[in-house]
Order: C-alpha cells, then structure tokens, then sequence
C-alpha cells in the first residue's frame, strides 16, 4: 500500500537526453509528489522520454533520477514491480485476448499464475472490458485497447502508475469514463498516477498536480491549484454598463480587460500591495454605487492553457 | 434447510478489483512467465489453427521416420522369410537407421524449425511494443532474452532429443537396443547430449539472425540461406577434395559430426575406391557400424591391423588434415589387386573448435545487438 507521505516518488534533478544531435531533455529538474500528476508538454518536448527514462528503459545522459526511492537505471525487480505502464502505442500482439494479454503482463510483474488469472480479470472488469476480456486485441477499437492497456497497467497492484496519453483516440464519452477511471485509482485505491498528456483540460481535471514541459526542461512544476494562482485578479460579468464599470475602475489605478459584458480586474504595478480581499471589496462596492446588474463577481482563476501558452512565449 | 442456516452460508464476494498483498514473485517468476508464454505461442497452443501448422509439419517431419524405423524393428521381430535361413531380423538391421545417422534423416525438419521457431519468439517483441513492455518490468534486456533462448531450446530439443530418445525407446522394446544395462545408460547419456548440442547449435545461429532483424521472414530465410547454403558449399569442396578446414564452416554439417562424435564415432564425408595392386593398402570393411554390437571384420591383408574402432584407426590423427587414406578396404587378394576404400574424415578438434567459435560468435551478435538496442516506445 502506498504511504500517504508527501515524500516525493519521483525526484529527478538536470536530466539530459539526446539522440545524436537530437537534444531532447536539456537538464530538466522533476518532483512528483503523490497523487494523479499531469506530464504536459507539447508533441515532441520529451513526455515519453521522460517517461522511458523513469522507467529504466534507457538511461540519461547526465543526471540523477529517484523513483519510488531507487534509480531506475539500477533499480532491482522489487521497484520495477510496483510500477505499471501503459504505453503511448496500440502496437501489441493481435491475436493475443485480452485475458491472456494481461495475466502475462501481471505474472511479468511478480503475480503468481495462480493469482494472475483472477487479478486479469478483475483489472478488465474494472475497466469496462469484462464482457469482452475474450478478444483478440486485433479486433478490438482504439477506446477498448486503451482500456485494455490501462487494465495491464494496474493489474500487478502497482505503487506507481505511469500512463501514456491514455485518452489518445477516444471520443469525448470514452474519454471521461477514462479520466474518472484514472481519478478512481488514486482516490479509491491510493496509487500514484503519472499522466503524460498533450490536452490540457484533461489535465487540469483528472490532476492535483502538474508538470510542463518545454524546451527540453520542467518549466512549471506543482500543485494545479497554486499555479492558476500565480495570475491573482477579480472577474466581474455585469449585463450592462461594462464600459462605465471599466472606466470607473481604471481611474481608482485598476488595471482592466473588457471583453463584451465580462471584465478582469488586476492590479496595476503601482498597487501590487493591494490585497486580494481588499480588490474584491472595492469592485463589489463601486458595481453596488453605480448600480449595475451583476452576473458574476469571484476570483479570478487563470486557466491552465494561459500558463501552458505563457511557457512556450 | 432451516431459515438460520442462509445467513451463515451466503456471502457477499467481492469480485471487483482491489489492492493485491499476496506474495510477489520477482524476477524468476517473470522469466518463467516468459518462458511458457513463448514455449505457447511458438507451438500455437491457445492460438488459431494456423499458427498450429509449422509446428506440428516439423514434429511430423521429425518423429514419423522414427515410427517408421521402430516400425520395422516390429515387423522384423514377427516375420521369418520362407526358405531361408535368415530371420526377419536379420534383413531388417542394415534398413534401421540407429541413433547417430537418424540426424542425418531429420535435418531437414530441424532446420525448418529453427527457421521458425528462433524469429517467431524474438523478432515480434521487437516490431510490436511488446519489448518495451517487458523491460519496463522486472525483467532486463539479458534475463528477458535468458528466457526466451530457453524456451527455443526447449522447443528446439522436441525434434532434436526426442526421436532419437523415442527411437532408444522403441528398439529396446524390439530387442535392438544396446545391449546391457550400462550401454544403455551410455546411449540415454549421448542420446540427451548430442540432441541438446545440435539443438543449442540451430537455436543460438537462429536466435543472432534474428537479434539483427525485426522481421521474422528475413530472419527465417537468412538462416535457411546460410545453413543450406554452406551445407551445400562445404560439401561441393570436400568432395572434390578441397581443403578440410572448410567443414567448419559448414552450418548443416557441423552439428552432425559433433552429434558422431558424441557417440564416439567419425562421420565419413566422401568414400573413394580405388584399385591398387596386390601390395598396396588393404584392410577391413568397415561399414558403418551400430551402436551396441560388434562391427564384423572381414578378412584382412597381411600387414594391416583389424580395424578396432574408426576413431582410433591409424591415419585418422589430426596431423593429416583429414584425408585419411585407406581406412578400409576388401581384400580380394586372390585377384592380384585390392579395391581400397578410403574416406575422408574431419578431425575432432575441428569439429569441437569449430562448434564452440560458431556458438561465441553468435552469443556475441546477440549481446552486441541487443545492448545497443534502443528501446523507443
């Protein structure tokens, strides 16, 4: 069973990789707390190297790395044992049913036969892929493979679930049940997820923390919560009098958008002493005196995609 | 029934997923796991029909000759032929092929089956995801691949221990097995020997072939090309008396003479005849003789020792590159010339120098493979 510590399980500090001339992870520096983490990156930034690397499957070039307290490059089978993958590809045996696929995957992983055949099944049940645990993975949908590998993943009861774009190729009804799927592995069974995804809702709804990657370094690292702090401001939607509400605002030193009915109130360079609640206070204060119909008056909350889209400027 | 016994007897399982706290098995577990896995998949277990085919044409191919032979060793024992002395037996003998040759009659199924068998269990774990899989467990690249080779051995040991051992088996019951409890013991021990060494030879060329490429078929024909191949070349120079050093490279023969040499024996590569006159060489028959019985020794010229056993027959030494002269000959003294009959013969320490440089080269283009592997997905 996992710990619930806040020890780290995966630390890793100036990572580098590069296939020839090929710079891939450029001295990135990486703490995975417990939890359901999201790996965000850009196609081609170096997730699934990354995660590769912690897996073992090839070693960095300069650096060091800790999973679940052991570098991977050297970790002995009990580490490796309490870690599921799920990979990024559909690439697997195809006359293999599922059933078989994901007993050998479990026994792989330190299950005896006797059990492995019980936890296979249980894992594809828990899946949705009960009924059709059967069938050979040739004939089965992108959606029913991912669900499959997900199964594969977490059937050896591991301490660490790494899964790569496991929503790749699922329509948006799939995609949920896989995400709450995934949000169920840490609530229900207390195992630590490491979700590699390039769709940031996904991400900022399955995640209590995140990772981003670019340029070949961990550009952003922490709780979701915190990083869509870091922009703090007000958010007011009124249905009418925008335009007074903004200039009414602009001359108490506010900075504001407008767009339409909706304005975003932040604190000019002048007031960054002015505190959050004192913000709120003022904008509710001044819509009340000029009397304008409100919709909404809360905190602002940045979304994910603006820090995504701030890293890569 | 009565109505308390319901509650005592009914449960709620649970079947649903949950944390698992049994034992763990380790890394020897995952290769055991390998292992059937594979030894399954090769011989089409749990699989559709046609992946059932190859394997069951190659222990076909292996195992009917051996029927065939204990059959006639059956027929033999019941048959007595009219108006003549000779029993059934008799005339059966020169037709049975004893343990030795009977390689020579199945080779053709051992080397489709290595064909077969060696790429089919490495060469789709490379093209499909699967590797990555495997080295993402507890398994590396070395005790993955420790897994697999036996499991190609094992199989490959099917059609290479196992007839000849059925066959000892067979005769045995016929009566013309070796004689005595110590021979016998003897023969299970070359039997089981000489069936591992030809097998890790075909598993071991079969498995570096496909460690190069990802693709079964060019693993599976590069290996046929490269036994038949130099089983063809070698054979074309040894018998027009090229070099003797070329047997050793030569992938279908190889495995044979050292399977001869395990059972103490030479293997002849080509028979001349010749005539000399009434002084020249002359000697014994020897005709290939079977394990267990005295060979019989025609008569010999004045001059020339009866042949005792073909591996300690003068002229047979390493020194002279093989080609032995007059080994054996028929005596027809009383017609002023002899027919010599003379063979040529590959040392044994070429046989064995060979057999274990073959068996480290393709160890080393395994592990050379493999470690610069790279492993993407």
């Amino acid at each position: 069973m996992a710990a619930p510590t806040d020890r780290p399980i995966i630390v890793g500090s100036a990572i580098s990789k590069s296939y020839g001339t090929n710079v891939v992870l450029d001295g990135a520096d990486l703490i995975v707390r417990p939890g359901v983490t999201g790996l965000l990156g850009a196609n081609g930034t170096g997730k699934t190297t990354m995660l590769g690397l912690l897996l073992g499957l090839h070693r960095c070039d300069s650096g060091t790395m800790e999973v679940l307290g052991h570098d991977p490059a050297t970790a002995g089978p009990e580490v490796r044992a309490r870690i599921g993958y799920s990979p990024e590809h559909q690439n697997l045996p195809p006359d293999l049913p599922a059933t078989d696929f994901v007993r050998h995957m479990a026994e792989i992983h330190g299950i005896p036969p006797a059990d492995a055949l019980g936890r296979a099944s249980d894992a594809l049940w828990f899946v949705g892929m009960g009924e059709e645990r059967l069938r050979p993975l040739g004939t089965m949908s992108t959606g029913q493979r991912q669900r499959v590998k997900l199964a594969m993943a977490i059937a050896h009861d591991p301490d660490l679930v790494m899964l790569d774009e496991p929503t790749d190729g699922l329509d948006p009804t799939q995609r949920e049940v896989m995400l709450d799927l995934i949000r169920r592995l840490s609530s229900d069974f207390g195992m630590n997820v490491l979700l590699s995804s390039h769709l940031l809702d996904e991400v900022e709804r399955t995640c209590t923390d995140v990772i981003i990657l670019s340029n070949g370094r961990v550009e952003v690292s922490g709780a979701i919560d915190e990083i869509r702090g870091v922009g703090r401001g007000i958010t007011v939607d009124v249905d009418e009098g925008a335009m007074e509400l903004a200039g009414a605002l602009r001359t108490r030193g506010f900075e504001v958008e407008l767009d339409v009915g909706r304005l975003i109130v932040t604190r000019s360079e002048t007031q960054s002493a002015v505190a959050q609640d004192d913000m709120l206070r003022t904008v509710r204060d001044l819509v009340a005196d000029m009397g304008l119909p409100i919709r909404r008056l809360q905190a602002r909350t940045v979304s994910l995609e603006e820090v995504f889209l701030r890293v890569g400027e | 029934m009565s109505e308390e016994a319901a509650p005592t007897t009914t449960r709620i399982m649970d079947r649903g997923y949950r944390r698992y706290v049994g034992e763990r098995l380790g890394i020897r577990g995952a290769q055991r796991s390998v292992y059937r896995y594979t030894l399954q998949r090769v011989l089409g277990i749990h699989r559709m029909f046609r992946f059932k085919l190859l394997p069951m044409l190659a222990i076909g191919i292996a195992y009917v000759p051996m029927l065939v032979f204990v059959g006639i060793a059956v027929i033999s024992n019941q048959v007595q032929v009219p108006g003549r002395l000779v029993s059934g037996r008799a005339l059966a003998d020169p037709l049975l092929k004893y343990y030795p040759d009977y390689y020579g009659t199945i080779i053709a199924a051992i080397v489709l089956f290595a064909a077969f068998v060696a790429p089919e269990v490495l060469c789709p774990d490379r093209r499909t995801g699967m590797l990555g899989l495997y080295l993402a467990s507890p398994l590396n690249r070395w005790s993955y691949l420790a897994a697999k080779a036996a499991a190609v051995l094992t199989v490959m040991a099917m059609v290479t221990v196992g007839p000849p051992l059925v066959l000892l088996i067979g005769y045995s019951t016929q009566g013309f097995g070796p004689a005595g409890l110590a021979e016998w013991m003897r023969t299970l021990g070359r039997i089981l020997a000489a069936g591992l060494a030809v097998g890790l030879f075909h598993t071991m060329i079969a498995l570096a072939l496909s460690s190069i490429t990802s693709r079964r078929a060019a693993a599976s024909a590069a290996f046929v090309v490269l036994v038949v191949g130099t089983g063809a070349l070698g054979g074309l120079v040894l018998a027009n008396h090229g070099p003797i050093g070329v047997a050793s490279a030569d992938l279908l023969t190889l495995p044979q003479e050292a399977v001869y040499r395990v059972f103490g024996r030479r293997h002849d590569i080509a028979w001349e005849y010749r005539e000399t006159d009434a002084n020249g060489g002359s000697g014994v028959v020897q005709p290939p003789f079977f394990e267990g019985r005295p060979a019989f020794t025609a008569t010999t010229s004045p001059g020339t020792s009866p042949g005792t056993s073909p591996g300690t027959s003068p002229g047979t030494s390493p020194g002279t590159d093989g080609a032995d002269p007059a080994l054996g000959g028929i005596d027809l003294g009383g017609l002023g010339f002899n027919v010599v009959e003379s063979c040529r013969v590959v040392p044994t320490s070429y046989v064995y120098f060979a057999f274990a440089g073959w068996m480290v080269l393709a160890f080393g283009i395994v592990v050379f493979n493999y470690r610069r592997l790279q492993v993407t997905r």
